[in-house]
């Protein structure tokens, strides 16, 4: 028998606000921060809500321990004489990219490969080897780039059903950035991958969406009747970095986006070759030969952290992704990826 | 085995000066934050609205009871309050004309012929809810609050939340067209 809550209940469901909502209130919420005089921040690989929800444990801890433990030899030092970033411009990153990576990328080749099915099942744990669903949920995205998560297999169905791209296109653009890369200019590759989280026409750089931002804050404080103190801007050397983040940030994106994708995997590992503070290292992981690329931004906010993407020695592949930050806990991804049909899932079929 | 810190340590960290600590617990509860001011506001609103709630949620976040471990109803009572202060600074329209474009866009009852109708009446009735009792009722059939919670969002004790809950609950049931849409609702059922 139903009662007047039932009924109520009915009027619950609501058009959902967008994940670029979800982003800008953030970047407003930073702003706010960087008045408390606080430096500019990296983007964090939690970029989205639940997408890159972290998962703290002691099990995280010792996986991670598993990924750096057989370190054999250092592979490179940061390449630092290559172009930075900030405004990127195509002309730059011409200069010497990280051997290992360039190489890399050329034996994985160019020519386009027919893959079986049409879309990657992503599972993101703490587990080397299992591919046991966890709380990161379950990731679809099918070879166009559209996106779409949901924390269990019926929830994955209903988003599928409801043909909404969780991304809103932005894996698209990665993807888009990546296949540029495998035999575009690489300057105009670096610029593509730096905005490809960036839905075309609504920020088209940082500085704006930091303007809107700075607009917002501007409102907010007069409503509460005090006065705008502004944010201190970035130097040079700092949006450098800050493009720097994106472009690594957005290379990760459409590497996991697409992992099975050859062309990906080199026009990502292409554009890693010149990010001029990726230390790359040989190790063993999940036990295979692999290859640790380390990040940091040492003259952002946070300038301990350091986030290394580790992928397979021969073929590129994405196996792992873990952050150390000083003070902070370990942060270890693995993934395990299947390749699917859309139809397939749909009719609830999955290969776990 | 260690756990995730819960939302009342990562805003203690925020306070130490972990600024991502802060974010963390936005993230946490921005999807819920989100669809509760869209259900209120509509979506284009809540979308406007959402950066300043956490702006006012991180200037007031020294005052966070941090016997609580879980932020979640001190952000709806947050949102609460931006929403108040969005409506206060709108001349002559009340929260209740916003009730009637709540939800709008969405869809949640498309098995239902008469849904129309049944909206209509439902949120009718709710317009003649006081504002307390309208907020305590849509806190908990919503946002799957508890009574205790949904208190906590307005700063009202729990035996307050469950009187104004159990009016709220006769006001609706009384009101205009709501005997004959549970009835309705319940031959429909009974056939299915």
């Amino acid at each position: 028998m139903a009662d007047e809550m039932d009924l109520l209940s009915g009027l619950k469901g609501v058009e959902p606000v967008r994940p670029r909502a979800f982003e800008e209130a953030r970047t407003v919420l930073r702003a706010a921060m960087a008045v408390e005089e606080r430096g500019p921040r990296t983007r964090r690989r939690t970029r989205w809500g639940t997408r890159r929800a972290a998962a703290f444990s002691v099990a995280a801890l010792g996986a991670a321990a598993a990924v750096v433990a057989v370190v054999l030899a250092p592979a490179s030092a940061p390449s630092r004489n290559a172009a930075a970033s900030g405004k990127v411009s195509p002309k730059a990153s011409q200069g010497a990219a990280n051997p290992i990576l360039a190489q890399l990328a050329t034996d994985i080749g160019v020519e386009p490969v027919k893959l079986p099915g049409n879309a990657t099942l992503e599972i993101r744990n703490q587990s080397p080897a299992g591919d046991t669903l966890g709380a990161n949920g379950v990731d679809l995205y099918t070879d166009d780039g559209t996106y779409y998560w949901g924390p269990s297999r019926s929830i994955l169905l209903q988003v599928i059903a409801q043909g909404q791209d969780t991304a809103e296109g932005e894996f698209k653009r990665d993807i888009a950035a990546a296949l540029y890369a495998v035999n575009g200019n690489i300057g105009t590759a670096r610029a593509k991958m730096a905005i490809a989280n960036l839905i075309p026409g609504t920020k088209p750089d940082t500085a704006q969406a930091q303007q809107a931002a700075i607009r917002k804050l501007k409102a907010i404080d007069k409503k509460r009747g005090i006065p705008y103190t502004p944010p201190k801007p970035l130097t040079p050397a700092q949006k450098k970095e800050q493009t720097d983040n994106f472009i690594w940030m957005n290379s990760i994106d459409a590497l996991t986006a697409a992992p099975e994708n050859p062309q990906v995997r080199a026009g990502v590992l292409r554009i890693m070759a010149t990010m001029p503070n990726v230390k790359v290292t040989h190790t063993t992981t999940a036990g295979q030969p692999a290859l640790t690329l380390a990040d940091s931004w040492p003259l952002l906010a946070d300038p301990g952290l350091v986030e290394s993407l580790v992928v397979n020695a021969s073929t590129g592949f994405p196996i792992a992704l873990f952050n150390t930050d000083p003070g902070q806990p370990l942060n270890v991804t693995y993934y395990h990826t299947f390749r699917v049909t859309l139809a397939a899932i749909e009719a609830g079929k999955f290969p776990f | 085995m260690t756990s995730d810190p819960d939302d009342a340590q990562l805003i203690a960290r925020s306070l130490e000066g972990d600024e991502d600590a802060f974010v963390e617990v936005v993230r946490r509860h921005e999807a819920a934050v989100g669809a509760y001011l869209a259900r209120r506001a509509g979506r284009e609103l809540a979308e406007d609205l959402l950066g300043e709630v956490w702006v006012a949620a991180l200037a007031s976040r020294a005052t966070y009871d941090r016997s609580f471990p879980d932020a979640g109803p001190w952000l709806f009572g947050v949102a609460h309050n931006t929403l108040r202060r969005h409506w206060r600074s709108r001349p002559a329209e009340e929260p209740v004309a916003d009730m009637t474009g709540m939800a709008s866009g969405w869809d949640p009852w498309t098995a239902v012929d008469s849904r129309v109708d049944a909206e209509s009446v439902l949120r009718h009735a709710l317009a003649l809810l006081k504002p307390r009792q309208r907020e305590i009722l849509t806190l908990v059939a919503w946002e799957d609050l508890t009574v205790a919670d949904a208190g906590r969002v307005l700063g009202m004790p729990p035996g307050t939340a469950r009187r104004y809950l159990h009016q709220a609950r006769m006001a609706l049931r009384s009101a205009p067209g709501m005997a004959a849409l549970l009835a309705d609702h319940n031959t429909v059922k009974e056939a299915t």
